[in-house]
């Protein structure tokens, strides 16, 4: 019996706290006031997606979340006019927040990509004629000066190889839509030579590499990126190897 | 004894000045009465963040026909960004394995590949376009959101001991059951050269599949 009641109430606590959570999470939506004439609800995020409900001015929705450039909102919760759709952005951001102030929507434009932190990208190219494919993530400390880590793997005629490094870039002029940069760095090269065709072992070595390039703000959280690397290649051989390597790609930033 | 009535006096002055002033002290309000508290406490406003939700991770499982080594299981793993509402970057690693060719099926005993080298596995990092954004209808009940998208990238496959370049291209759907929960179809070419038997080669492996996504 004891037992029994026992079970009850650690399933009704149970229950408790999981229906607390939901009502809590319900209870963290973000209450807007709208303050145009009115705001339009799609049916999903996204531009042609057809306009269902309309929120006059002075009603308050309740933002949910955010995908790409759309907010999912709420409005006459709990009544029999209850309507969940999806309202951009450049409207949500005519909305009041509970502190009185316009909502703070993310929208990605030059301005938001000028004060960047996060940004990453792939990119694909030429490495010393092998071709290579990299990914990367850079974090912006100013406007000025980034650090960026990147993986690579190239594929080559003779040898297959991954390569890591981590780079300093400068970027003398963040003001600018196409926006030339610096850059500076080192690493590690591991290089799997083809057994077909040459007898030699795997083998990793340091290098260190300087370069330039440019990043070109397309639209949005979008911007292409092209640049040009030379790379020395610490090798225990007598010379050290030169490689130059070419890449273009995609990059977003956060 | 003028001297003496004077000092009475004087004492009997400072000792009343002492208590007056004693109880002065006392009578005094406190410095933090003297403050008026107001009554309404300053309401804290946080805004709270909203979600965003523009990175999708998901599995799938399909069909791969590995040129010359016949058609496989694949399965594989996604990531994705959603940049707009249009573009989104995408990346996969995906694993399979390569059947005997028609050689080693027909001549009985002779192999060509060991088996550890008929293990193939890709990686790809593409860049995809919602073509056509849509709305599906199922029964007069249900709408669900959806898209077609077009999709290409490059990455790299490990198949016949040999790492190899890879471009992939490919043409997906992807219904969305909720806001975060998304069933794909996906088909994609992949095209590297390989030189297993001699000579070097352009291959097409070609990819059928499905998965489940969720977006977070």
């Amino acid at each position: 019996m004891l037992f029994a009641n026992a079970k009850k109430i650690a399933l009704l606590l149970l229950l408790n706290t999981a229906f607390g959570c939901i009502a809590h999470a319900d209870d963290n939506y973000l209450p807007v006031k709208v303050v145009d004439p009115f705001i339009e609800l799609h049916t999903g995020p996204g531009r042609g997606y057809p306009i269902f409900y309309i929120a006059e001015r002075g009603a308050i929705v309740e933002a949910m979340k955010q995908r790409t450039d759309w907010i999912k909102v709420r409005i006459n919760k709990d009544t029999p006019r209850e309507k969940e759709g999806w309202v951009s952005i450049a409207q949500m951001a005519k909305t009041l927040a509970p502190d009185g102030e316009p909502l703070a929507v993310s929208h990605p434009n030059f301005d938001a990509y000028q004060q960047r932190h996060w940004e990453g990208g792939l990119m694909t190219g030429s490495f010393g004629g092998a071709d290579i494919v990299s990914a990367y993530g850079a974090y912006h400390f100013t406007r000025n000066i980034s650090v960026e880590i990147e993986g690579s793997q190239y594929f080559g005629s003779f040898s297959n190889g991954k390569i890591a490094t981590g780079s300093l870039v400068m970027q003398p002029f963040p003001q600018w839509r196409i926006s030339p940069f610096v850059t500076l760095g080192g690493g590690m090269v591991y290089t799997e030579p083809k057994s077909t065709l040459v007898q030699a072992t795997n083998r990793s070595d340091g290098l260190i590499d300087a370069g330039i390039g440019v990043r070109y703000y397309l639209t949005r959280r979008f911007l292409l990126r092209a640049q040009y690397k030379n790379y020395v290649v610490l090798t225990d051989q007598e010379t050290n190897q030169n490689v130059e390597e070419w890449k273009i790609g995609f990059s977003a930033f956060f | 004894m003028e001297n003496r009535i004077q000092r009475f006096f004087l004492t009997a002055l400072f000792s009343l000045t002492a208590v007056y002033g004693w109880a002065e002290d006392a009578n005094k309000p406190s410095r933090s009465d003297q403050i008026i508290e107001p009554d309404l406490q300053r309401r804290e406003l946080k805004v709270p963040k909203i979600d965003s939700q523009d990175f999708e991770v998901g599995a799938y499982y399909g069909v791969l026909s590995i040129q010359d080594f016949g058609s496989e299981p694949v399965k594989g793993v996604m990531l994705a960004y959603h940049v707009t509402e249009d573009i989104f970057l995408e990346a996969n690693y995906a694993m399979s394995k390569g059947d005997k060719t028609s050689f080693e099926k027909l001549s009985g005993g002779a192999s060509l590949l060991s088996d550890s080298d008929r293990d193939y596995k890709y990686y790809d990092l593409s860049v995809g376009w919602n073509i056509l954004p849509g709305e599906v209808f199922i029964t007069s009940k249900y709408a669900f959101n959806s898209a077609l998208y077009l999709i290409a990238g490059v990455g790299g496959t490990d198949f016949a001991g040999d790492s190899a370049f890879t471009a992939n291209f490919g043409v997906g759907f992807r219904l969305l059951l909720t806001d975060w929960l998304a069933w794909h179809v996906d088909a994609r070419d992949h095209l590297f050269n390989r030189s297993t038997f001699g000579e070097s080669e352009r291959t097409n492996n070609l990819e059928l599949r499905t998965g489940f996504s969720v977006f977070f």
